[in-house]
């Protein structure tokens, strides 16, 4: 079953180029102008040392840090679970927190491989990242 | 060996309702209130600083100009630091800094919460309120409090080699010691095994590895030595706190500890004090993997020997090594929305000799109470005190 968007993020001037960029199909995090620190939710200012930062296209590849496969909540349709929510870890560097869209839970785990895809939702210029394992 | 700056916990009281209906939540805190000052021989119009925090955390609703209107107090000083769970052992800390700063000698720190009888059933649907901007990048994919603790769990087994068995054992111990608890919502014991037979909520975490939902508060009241020689009371000593806030970090954060790495060696540095001098703990167990990684952090044993230190029954009293949440904590006692507040008054209780027969530390004279306020694997705030016996 696939992950399907329930509800639109709030987009800001802060974040309104990373959903821009996951319309167009690319995801983007931001690196710091004067520290280099590169870090994800984004941020206009950096949370290492507040210089200035630019957005960069990552290759949308990492790994699997952490997961939990959700198997009751009220937070998500039942017939839609269980849904796999993760830490991946970026190539770039930073963490990021997604779901793993796939079927069979067990083919996910802590250092599985995965690659961004994107859910579109209603709002032409907003899409969010999800990840997938990589054949 | 107090000192004139010595500041003392003089009153503490537990709201014993576990499903509180037809009350709002205001008249639990005006309850508590009424009870941990009686607990104290104080009355009302003797609180001069009030500190209270509470659920909805992210609107200006519970806050001390809104509460101390509604409960009639008349302070000089005033805190409402909001860390979630751990607010609670926070403002005794800040009372007391307040206190030595001579600002006020009586304060009242009051909670109240009753998830169990509001209404907030999200229904399934998928849509909920997006409180925070982090909400954006975190909510929306339909993750929960639990989602969040089971991913940290995953990484400890990964990192650890920690069991499911392990975790289970906190969930056993807390158990042991609610069924000595009148109020205590789930007073069965239960054995590993029924934990590891309850259902998934959250891969690795079970029903059972979860805090219970109910109503219900507590108060304490936080003195002067000046006022403590006036009353008839034995009253708790606040020897040291220590803070920290952790986050993601930018995206580098790992989610095998928590705060308490910091939070924990300034308490024990504030108050002169090693993990050898504490005879009683009082952990925060939102989940079984919060107590496990926190007794690591906080220097019990080394990181990554939590799940072999939990073994055993080291957690259950009165003999085991480390008797922590005698009166069985969030995980079997009570958790209205948020657990700091009646963790602290636990720890009173077994430095008054006052627990319940069968889970009294025999002779406790130092006891700590960590709190761990929001995610664990996102952000949350780390409030770690010590408090000492009168005998001490
Ligand atoms: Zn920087």
């Amino acid at each position: 079953m696939s992950w399907e968007p329930k509800q639109l993020p709030d987009v800001t001037p802060e974040s309104r180029e990373y959903w821009a960029a996951a319309a167009d199909g690319t995801l983007k995090i931001k690196e710091c102008e004067a520290c280099g620190s590169r870090f994800h939710y984004p941020r206009t200012l950096c949370p290492d040392c507040l210089g200035d930062t630019r957005w960069i296209e990552t290759d949308g590849t990492g790994e699997i840090y952490a997961y939990s496969s959700s198997m009751r909540t009220q937070s998500w349709p039942e017939e839609e679970l269980p849904h796999v929510i993760a830490y991946v870890e970026l190539d770039e560097g930073p963490k990021m927190i997604s779901v793993i869209d796939v079927n069979d839970p067990e083919l996910v785990d802590i250092g599985t491989r995965v690659e961004v895809e994107f859910r579109a939702t209603q709002q032409d210029d907003v899409a969010i990242p999800v990840f997938v394992p990589v054949e | 060996m107090s000192t004139d700056r010595s500041v003392y916990i003089a009153g503490a009281y537990e709201h014993p309702t576990r499903e509180a209906q037809n009350k709002t939540q205001e008249q639990l805190h005006a309850e508590v209130a009424r009870g941990a000052l009686d607990d104290a021989g104080l009355a009302s119009s003797d609180v001069n600083g009030y500190l209270t925090s509470g659920v909805p955390e992210y609107t200006y609703a519970l806050v001390p100009i809104v509460m101390a209107d509604y409960l009639g107090l008349e302070v000089n000083f005033a805190d409402g630091t909001n860390f979630g769970g751990s607010s609670y052992p926070a403002h005794v800390k800040h009372a007391a800094n307040a206190i030595r700063d001579g600002m006020c000698d009586v304060c009242l720190i009051t909670f109240g919460g009753r998830p169990r009888s509001r209404d907030d059933d999200e229904s399934g649907t998928g849509t909920r309120p997006l409180r925070i901007l982090q909400d954006s990048f975190e909510r929306i994919y339909g993750m929960n409090i639990v989602s969040m603790y089971a991913m940290a769990a995953k990484r400890h087994m990964y990192e650890y080699g920690t069991t499911a068995e392990q975790l289970a054992e906190v969930r056993v111990a807390a158990s042991h010691h609610a069924q000595f608890n009148e109020h205590a919502v789930y007073p069965d014991p239960v054995s590993v095994e029924d934990v590891i037979d309850s259902p998934v909520i959250a891969d690795p975490l079970h029903l059972y590895d979860c805090c219970s939902v109910t109503d219900g508060g507590g108060a304490v009241v936080v003195v002067s030595e000046e006022i403590r020689e006036q009353l008839d009371r034995e009253c708790v000593e606040v020897l040291g706190e220590g803070e920290y806030i952790k986050h993601q970090n930018g995206g580098t954060i790992d989610i095998t500890s928590t705060g308490a790495r910091h939070s924990g060696p300034a308490a024990f540095e504030d108050a002169g004090l090693t993990p050898d001098d504490v005879d009683y703990a009082s952990i925060y167990d939102s989940f079984t993997i919060t107590v496990l990684e926190t007794i690591e952090d906080l220097g019990f044993c080394e990181k990554g020997a939590g799940g072999e230190f939990v073994e055993d029954g080291a957690l259950q009293a009165p003999d085991g090594e480390l008797p922590v949440n005698t009166d069985g904590g969030g995980l079997a006692s009570n958790h209205p929305d948020r657990g700091g507040m009646l963790r602290t008054i636990e720890a009173v209780r077994q430095l008054r000799g006052e627990a319940t027969e069968e889970v009294q530390v025999p002779g406790a004279e130092v006891a700590l109470v960590h709190g761990t306020g929001g995610d664990i694997s996102t952000r949350h705030a780390s409030v770690t005190l010590l408090l000492g016996g009168e005998g001490r």
